[in-house]
């Protein structure tokens, strides 16, 4: 249906549903004269207009309660989304360590430790902070807690910064930590603000040491490593 | 009322970037809403020792309240309950689907509402899905009704509340309405004209 014939009809009912009896006959007799479609349309609109329906209240009123129970349950246990992987970035590498890793005396250190702690359903282990040192932000820390870390002003980021506007919402830099090699490493993101590290664009992977200075917008992030040279997850 | 600071700080901005491209509110305010309001309902579920207790009409206004606050002007209060709406829309078409497709297999439902077009006592899940896709075909070709119902069948908004957040008469609201709910019946007792 055309909203310009939709129109057509709705008018006529409208002036129909007012008239009862022989006057509302007469008024569509007269309001339809020559276009018989236009009649049996409005004729079952009128025959549908109980006053009420399905549409009388609402759904989270009529719904079964049980039904809208559950619904509203399962909503709420529904897992959060996974961020979708970026294929532009390496993933971190899942795989023995590599000779030269540099660690505590004493400690064994492997890949499969640092999984069994993420996969313990507590709170995941710390890896690393994030300093503001310039910005709206100024003095506040960020935690990097996981493999993959979005840094962006929407609450939904891992990181999140969201006192200055001049950063981008979604993803505007990413670090990861790859837990094989012990190493961070920052991305751009899929944003377009432009990440800086120690005065250099971003434009691919790059290694991270420590006090390294990331930029974003008006932000300026100081890197502080817990994991690295003297200390890894067991 | 515990403020969402962080949450309505973007929702707020959100709301205000977009003043001048409405269409694309529900777009960016969607994701933003649906994640908050599960926050917020987590948090309710967890508060209360019956976990029955959590109503989705209060989840709206009260996600309304503390991410937009009272003070705003009423175009962002429409923006805000109609995405609101959109979100428990999908969750319960969610629902419906999941359910339905475990009982029989999904598929195509008409919902016979019987001779004397009775008000059922209670939605059965098949009515949610044919009402859905019902307002589908009604925003073809009249946008602001499929708005208007949507806001109060899905929203659990009071019809004077669609009109006020609608910005428009309570009179013309109701009309919308009734031309609205007479198509939607029409459709969904399968007596459209052919």
């Amino acid at each position: 249906m055309t909203s310009e014939r939709w129109q057509q009809i709705e008018a006529v009912f409208r002036e129909a549903v007012r008239r009862e009896g022989d006057k509302r006959l007469s008024y569509l007799e007269k309001a339809c004269q020559g276009d018989a479609d236009l009649r049996v349309e409005v004729e079952s609109l009128l025959a549908s207009d109980s006053g009420g329906g399905l549409l009388e209240g609402s759904a989270l009123d009529s719904l079964a309660t049980e039904d809208l129970a559950s619904a509203m349950d399962e909503w709420c246990a529904e897992p959060q989304p996974k961020p979708e992987p970026q294929a532009q970035l390496e993933p971190p590498e899942v795989a023995t360590p590599v000779a030269g890793v540099s660690a505590p005396a004493g400690s064994e250190l492997t890949v499969a430790s640092f999984a069994s702690l993420s996969a313990q359903g507590g709170p995941e282990p710390i890896l690393g902070w994030l300093v503001c040192v310039q910005g709206p932000d100024q003095g506040r820390d960020y935690r990097i807690r996981c493999a993959r870390n979005r840094i962006g002003r929407a609450s939904l980021m891992d990181i999140c910064i969201e006192g200055d506007n001049s950063v981008s919402r979604d993803t505007h830099a990413i670090i990861t930590y790859d837990p094989s090699r012990n190493r961070f490493r920052l991305y751009p993101g899929s944003a377009h603000g432009i990440v800086y590290l120690n005065g250099r664009c971003v434009d691919g992977a790059s290694e991270l040491s420590a006090y390294d200075l990331i930029e974003l917008g008006k932000t300026g992030l100081r890197f502080v490593p817990f994991c690295g040279e003297r200390f890894q997850w067991t | 009322m515990e403020p969402l600071s962080a949450e309505s700080r973007q929702v707020t901005e959100v709301l205000r970037e977009m003043r001048d491209r409405p269409e694309l509110f529900n777009e960016r305010l969607f994701p933003i809403l649906y994640q908050v309001m599960k926050k917020m309902a987590r948090k309710q579920l967890n508060n209360e020792r019956e976990a029955r207790t959590l109503q989705p009409t209060v989840l709206v206004h009260e996600a309304y309240m503390r991410l937009v606050g009272s003070d705003q002007e009423w175009q962002n209060r429409a923006h805000f309950l109609s995405c609101a709406s959109n979100v428990m829309r999908q969750i319960l078409i969610d629902y419906a689907r999941r359910r339905i497709s475990a009982k029989r297999g999904s598929g195509a439902v008409r919902v016979p509402l019987g001779d004397d077009q009775a008000v059922p006592t209670a939605l059965s899940l098949d009515a949610i899905l044919a009402v859905n896709e019902a307002l589908d075909r009604l925003k073809e070709f009249d946008p602001l009704k499929e708005e208007l119902v949507k806001l109060k069948f899905f929203g659990g908004l009071t019809v004077a509340e669609v009109a006020k957040v609608k910005g428009i008469s309570l009179t013309t609201a109701k009309d919308h309405l009734r031309a609205a709910q007479a198509w939607m019946n029409r459709e969904l007792s399968g007596a459209a004209p052919r």
